[in-house]
């Protein structure tokens, strides 16, 4: 969270009255009552217009805000007792510092944004970086949180910056209403470390706002600008995770299997090696309960009693669904190529049929490679 | 407080994996039922179909008698406790709890007193202006809770909350749960893959396996009444001794053999039309551990039950002791009382089962015949 909701959440615990910070356009950007925000205020519009550092209006005394010179922001109070005064000329110099800061953490989001996207020029990052206070050099990871449903994202930033509040270390970027990366300065020797925040994100998206999230994880970066690499990686590992591996909840670019070389693979030759797998269509003539079979005696390391134990089925009714595949598709499970085969061709398979579905869902600058 | 209910729930996963089958449970208003099983047999699916985080695949789920398949989530009104619980670490325990309320809008005074009322259950009022670094685990582990409570949801759900502390504090958040079911006075669904604390707390049972119900029962029923093979074995500490064995009849009287040890089945309870459809057949019988002893008084008292068996380990643990032994291949385990037991490491003794206490399984289809 930024140092100006910060600040504003904190004066709605100390005072009743209902308190605000416009920008210089009058928009309300911070407000004890959370239902004005985003709102044009009318009073600050005509308060900015005339120039006036003070002014009292119908329920409210305005006052200009003590930031950087050229900003013109003001606070406002409800009231214009003399308590009130006292608490808005106060308020002025409190809110006036956390207004220059979040002017910062606003330059800091934006230049973090675009370094990740790779919108920065490269040479000019770390003079940024510096100005911003951020560390050019450092072991950094990069988390991506990808939110099932859009409509939750602010509150997600929220409950992410809140876990992870120490702003040397950890930095939360929202790219988009969607998708939101965590940039992690990595601990040494911690080797759990990345996989305890991916679990404690999901778990705390869940429990705190009931939202649904993918989470993937790129490789280090040991400067800001091979952010973006990882940042890149993170997103590859949601797309191809979100095609072949098991829990899709978290997936890790470094853990991606059979599935990475998959991916690598043409529309074409994928055609051309299915046909080579599965004449005819074959694998389209088994039913589900079987693929199913196939499924856990993959599982279960080609392990026939193991198998017919996880399915309730008697060993020779598992005999009998292999001998069905054999025939269907002349491969012989039993037998480890043939395995093989099998598991690749169907991966495979998986790939095409979905490739269009899932990957409509990743940011557009994400092309194959 | 609502009930929950489930129809046939199944869910498959893309490529295949059905992890939750047929899966029908009607949990009563104010009830505190535990779903148990081993790693990967669907408990947390199961938790988070009621969720609304996983789509269910076929089935359907009511919330107090209103369909919520395709409720959102959060309009479920039903809040959730994770094992990998993180506070936030720069807020008071105050701000943790007040924090999704804030996130939701909600007016200040009604948070006010929804924390002030959770911290209160919880009894960490006097720690509501700590921060997360100064508490104990659990204390922590309340104040997680306690974010959960805030909410005043219709049901919780509770997936495996107490894995990540130490064994001592777990027994004692054991208690504090049952306690805090009783002073909420609302419907919990607890996951959990320790059987132990399933047997502990809970009052109903849902034992899974591979993404099947196997059995819903009290502790009791579970324990001295289990439908198959897996509920034997997977409950109770150490687990049931399980013998591959053939009933016979020998003069009318119904028998069991293993090795060289013939044990005869009391005809009060075994002989019956059920246990004589086994005669000839292969069956599997099943002996707590407990009802193995090794005393000559129990011994002498009821010689159509003893065998002998070689003593491998005696392990002293306090008020029990676990006697390890085998026989012909076969090995079982017994636990006696170290005040009365007789075992010596490395030499035979005789060992007396508790008559009334033999289970018998179908070795092809694993139910039970009698328990
Ligand atoms: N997103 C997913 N995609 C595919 N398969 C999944 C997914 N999530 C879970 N599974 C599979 O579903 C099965 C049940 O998983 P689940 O997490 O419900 O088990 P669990 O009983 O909670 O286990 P544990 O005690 O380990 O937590 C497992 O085989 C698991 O691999
Ligand atoms: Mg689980």
């Amino acid at each position: 969270m930024d140092e100006l909701t910060k600040s504003i959440r904190r004066v709605g615990e100390l005072l009743i009255n209902t308190v605000g910070v416009v920008d210089d356009t009058g928009l309300v950007i911070a407000c004890t009552d959370e239902s004005r925000l985003g709102q044009k205020d009318r009073e600050a519009v005509a308060l900015i217009e005339s120039g006036d550092t003070f002014r009292v209006t119908g329920k409210n005394t305005w006052q200009r805000l003590a930031t950087r010179p050229g900003l013109n922001y003001y606070c406002f109070i409800e009231g214009s007792d003399p308590v009130a005064l006292d608490y808005l000329g106060l308020l002025s110099e409190w809110l006036g510092l956390a207004v220059r800061d979040w002017g910062n953490e606003s330059r800091r989001d934006n230049l973090l944004r675009n370094v990740l996207l790779q919108n920065e020029l490269p040479g000019e990052i770390a003079s940024k970086a510096r100005n911003l206070g951020i560390i050019y050099t450092a072991s950094r990871i990069c988390i991506l949180v990808r939110l099932e449903h859009r409509d939750t994202g602010g509150e997600c930033v929220e409950v992410i910056g809140n876990l992870f509040p120490d702003r040397e270390t950890d930095y939360v970027v929202s790219i988009d209403d969607r998708n939101i990366v965590l940039i992690h300065t990595l601990t040494p020797d911690d080797s759990g470390e990345v996989n305890r925040i991916a679990v404690e994100i999901r778990d705390n998206l869940s429990t705190e706002l009931m939202t649904k999230v993918s989470i993937g994880i790129g490789m280090p970066a040991y400067n800001l600008r091979d952010c973006a690499r990882s940042y890149r990686e993170s997103a590859l590992a949601l797309e191809v995770g979100g095609l072949f591996s098991r829990d899709r909840s978290i997936v890790y670019y470094e853990k991606l299997g059979l599935g990475r070389l998959i991916y690598q693979m043409s529309p074409t030759l994928c055609k051309i090696f299915l046909d080579e797998v599965f004449p005819n269509d074959s694998y389209e003539a088994l039913d589900r309960e079987t693929l199913n079979t196939v499924e856990v005696f993959f599982a279960c390391s080609l392990n026939g009693s193991e198998t017919s134990r996880r399915l309730f089925v008697h060993r020779n009714t598992l005999v009998y669904r292999l001998d069905k595949v054999q025939k269907i598709t002349g491969l012989d499970l039993r037998n480890f190529d043939d395995a093989v085969l099998f598991k690749f061709a169907s991966m495979v398979k998986r790939y095409l049929e979905r490739q269009g579905g899932v990957l409509g869902g990743a940011p557009n600058w994400l092309n194959r490679p | 407080m609502a009930s929950v209910l489930l129809k046939n729930v199944y869910k498959e996963f893309d490529g295949g994996v059905i992890a939750v089958s047929d899966f029908s449970l009607s949990v009563e208003d104010r009830e505190f039922i535990i779903l148990v099983g081993p790693s990967g047999c669907g408990k947390s699916t199961t938790l988070r179909m009621i969720a609304g985080l996983e789509e269910i695949t076929q089935g359907e789920i009511y919330i107090d008698d209103r369909l919520v398949n395709d409720v959102q989530p959060k309009d479920r009104d039903i809040a959730m406790v994770f094992q990998n619980y993180a506070l936030y670490p720069h807020m008071t325990v105050y701000d943790n709890m007040a924090f999704g309320l804030k996130l939701r809008k909600i007016p200040k005074d009604d948070i006010k007193r929804r924390v002030t009322e959770a911290a209160r259950i919880l009894e960490i009022e006097h720690l509501l202006d700590r921060k997360p670094k100064a508490l104990s685990g659990g204390q922590r582990q309340r104040v997680a809770l306690g974010r959960a409570i805030v909410r005043d949801p219709k049901v919780f759900l509770m997936d495996e909350p107490l894995s990540n502390l130490d064994a001592k504090l777990r027994v004692q958040m054991r208690v504090e749960i049952t306690k805090l079911h009783q002073r909420l006075n609302t419907t919990i669904i607890y996951v959990t893959h320790d059987q132990t604390e399933a047997m502990t707390m809970g009052t109903r049972i849902v034992v899974m396996k591979d993404g099947f119900i196997q059995q819903v029962d009290s502790p009791s029923e579970l324990y001295l009444h289990p439908v198959n093979t897996f509920v034997a074995g997977f409950i109770g500490m150490p687990p049931m001794n399980f013998i591959n064995t053939t009933i016979y009849d020998e003069d009318g009287e119904l028998k069991v053999k293993f090795g060289s040890n013939v044990i005869t089945l009391p005809a009060d309870k075994y002989d019956t039309e059920e246990v004589r459809n086994y005669i000839d057949k292969e069956v599997i019988m099943g002996v707590r551990p407990e009802a193995i002893s090794d005393t000559p008084d129990d011994v002498a008292a009821s010689p159509t039950t003893v065998f002998d068996a070689d003593v491998d380990v005696v392990e002293m643990l306090g008020a029990e002791t676990y006697v390890y032994m085998t026989h012909e291949g076969y090995s079982l385990t017994a636990r006696v009382d170290p005040m009365a037991t007789v075992s010596r490491v490395g030499e035979p003794a005789k060992f007396r089962i508790d008559g009334r206490r033999i289970a018998l399984f179908d070795q092809e289809t694993e139910q039970a015949i009698i328990t």
